[in-house]
């Protein structure tokens, strides 16, 4: 739950359209976020959460729901 | 490689390459017909200046066609240097560097410039001059939102790790004509100590009161302003330039490889340019009341017919097109009834948000803006 929320929050800080974000959101449909902005997101995460990213990793994603199942997986270390 | 004609099939038309058979004057040829130029970046009517010709031309005979060299080995005329001063004096710093294009400038710039441990911030919207001439370099590179001072202060408490620190961004969104708080840019600069880049290319010859840019009325001194922009828009030349101060322009000078190592501007360009800049010092006020005239009535007359329109207070009309079909659409209706403009489409603007930029230059005559209105209606009809 925590982890969706900081996930929604540093999306709804981090991209250009003020709709609001949530699970279901499309990244490039609803959110209107092109492939900069996905840059601009990636580079969010990393640093206010502390990771390490590979782009490639995140080129499939569709839904905010996305990037969170693929953060987990990242700070499970798979 | 195959360019994607799916919009073209759909629409039956394709805004781009439109070739014409004459120059810009109030009027453009297509085939036989006669278009109204909107879509140029003739902002001030000059691009056929019969002031401006004869000028050229006598650069052009007296110099000839090209000195066949780059600025450092044989390619710098007097003229050259007359025209670099004159255009620092004119945007207000130390000193410019005279390029091909603005386009080379901005590609070129990042790289000479930074290093390994550098960090360069830059507009998400900014052009893509300025966005791949940063990704050339080996420094790191973080996106802040568009004109989103915040954001971008944001990313400036994360600078510790690095040497220098650019932020890049421009004066004059084109598509939007938003126009940014240079002031508010500079005391972040300063707050940082970072680098300001600023391309003016929509902004020299058109904002300031005395069409001098983007820097014309800023509020306090920062040595560390880098500013670049286009001749070929509101200047009707061609060529770019980079200025500010002495030192780190003389490096320019020495270290930039779109600089030293492709031809220097020709004779003709130098000669129009350096006409144009006494032209728009004389006469700024003149020029700029027609612009503004005509902009204003373009936007009227699209407001009353219910266009969406971006407001602006720049000479920049902008259309809400929705997604790429319904832009192609409006163009092609504008073409129908013989006006020109220009189609921004993704990935040059976001998903969902083209434009149809029109600018209403300072050449169109009452009689040509009488035209443009009775065809605008025609259309909505
Ligand atoms: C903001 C901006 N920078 C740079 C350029 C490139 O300038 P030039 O046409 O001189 O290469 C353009 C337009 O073409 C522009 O709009």
């Amino acid at each position: 739950m925590e982890l969706e929320k900081k996930i929604i929050r540093i999306i709804e800080e981090n991209i250009e359209s003020d709709t609001e974000v949530n699970l279901d959101s499309k990244l490039f449909d609803d959110l209107e976020v092109d492939s900069l902005g996905v840059t601009i997101l990636l580079n969010a995460f990393e640093d206010e959460m502390d990771l390490e990213i590979n782009d490639k990793d995140f080129r499939d994603i569709v839904t905010v729901r996305d990037i969170i199942e693929k953060i987990s997986d990242i700070r499970k270390g798979s | 490689m195959k360019v994607d004609k799916s919009l073209e099939m759909e629409t039956d038309f394709n805004p781009y390459y439109k070739m014409m058979n004459s120059g810009l004057k109030t009027t453009v040829n297509i085939g036989d017909e006669e278009y109204i130029d909107l879509a140029s970046n003739n902002y001030l009517g000059l691009a056929n200046d019969e002031r401006i010709v004869k000028h050229s031309i006598v650069a052009l005979k007296k110099y000839g066609l090209s000195m066949c060299g780059t600025p450092i080995a044989s390619g710098y005329i007097d003229l050259y240097e007359n025209v670099q001063f004159k255009l620092a004096r004119f945007v207000n710093l130390d000193r410019a560097v005279l390029l091909p294009s603005c386009y080379q400038a901005n590609n070129g710039l990042f790289k000479a410039i930074t290093k390994e441990k550098d960090l360069i911030l830059i507009d998400h919207y900014a052009h893509s001059s300025l966005i791949e001439g940063a990704q050339a370099t080996s420094g790191k590179i973080r996106l802040f939102l568009h004109n989103n001072i915040l954001h971008l202060e944001k990313l400036l408490e994360k600078r510790e790790k690095y040497k220098n620190v650019f932020i890049v961004t421009e004066s004059v969104f084109s598509t939007e004509g938003e126009v940014i708080d240079i002031n508010k840019y500079i005391e972040i600069a300063k707050k940082y100590s970072a680098y300001l880049v600023v391309d003016d290319s929509h902004g020299i010859g058109i904002i300031g009161p005395q069409g001098k840019g983007i820097l014309s009325d800023i509020k306090t001194e920062h040595d560390k302003i880098i500013y670049t922009a286009s001749l070929g828009k509101g200047l009707a030349n061609q060529g770019g330039i980079i200025a500010g101060n002495n030192e780190l322009m003389e490096y320019i000078s020495y270290y930039l490889p779109q600089l030293i190592y492709s031809t220097a501007l020709v004779p003709a360009v130098l000669g129009g340019i350096d006409k144009t800049i006494d032209i728009i010092t004389n006469e700024f006020p003149q020029i700029k009341n027609k612009l503004d005239r005509n902009s204003s009535r373009l936007k009227s007359i699209l407001k009353q017919l219910k266009f969406d329109i971006v407001e602006t207070s720049m000479p920049i009309t902008s259309i809400k097109a929705g997604n790429s079909k319904n832009a192609f659409t409006i163009a092609k209706n504008f073409y129908s009834k013989k006006i020109l403009t220009t189609t921004f489409i993704t990935p040059s603007v976001p998903q969902n948000q083209s434009r149809i930029r029109l600018i209403a230059n300072a050449g169109l005559r009452e009689e040509d803006m009488n035209k443009l209105e009775d065809k605008i209606r025609e259309m909505v009809l």
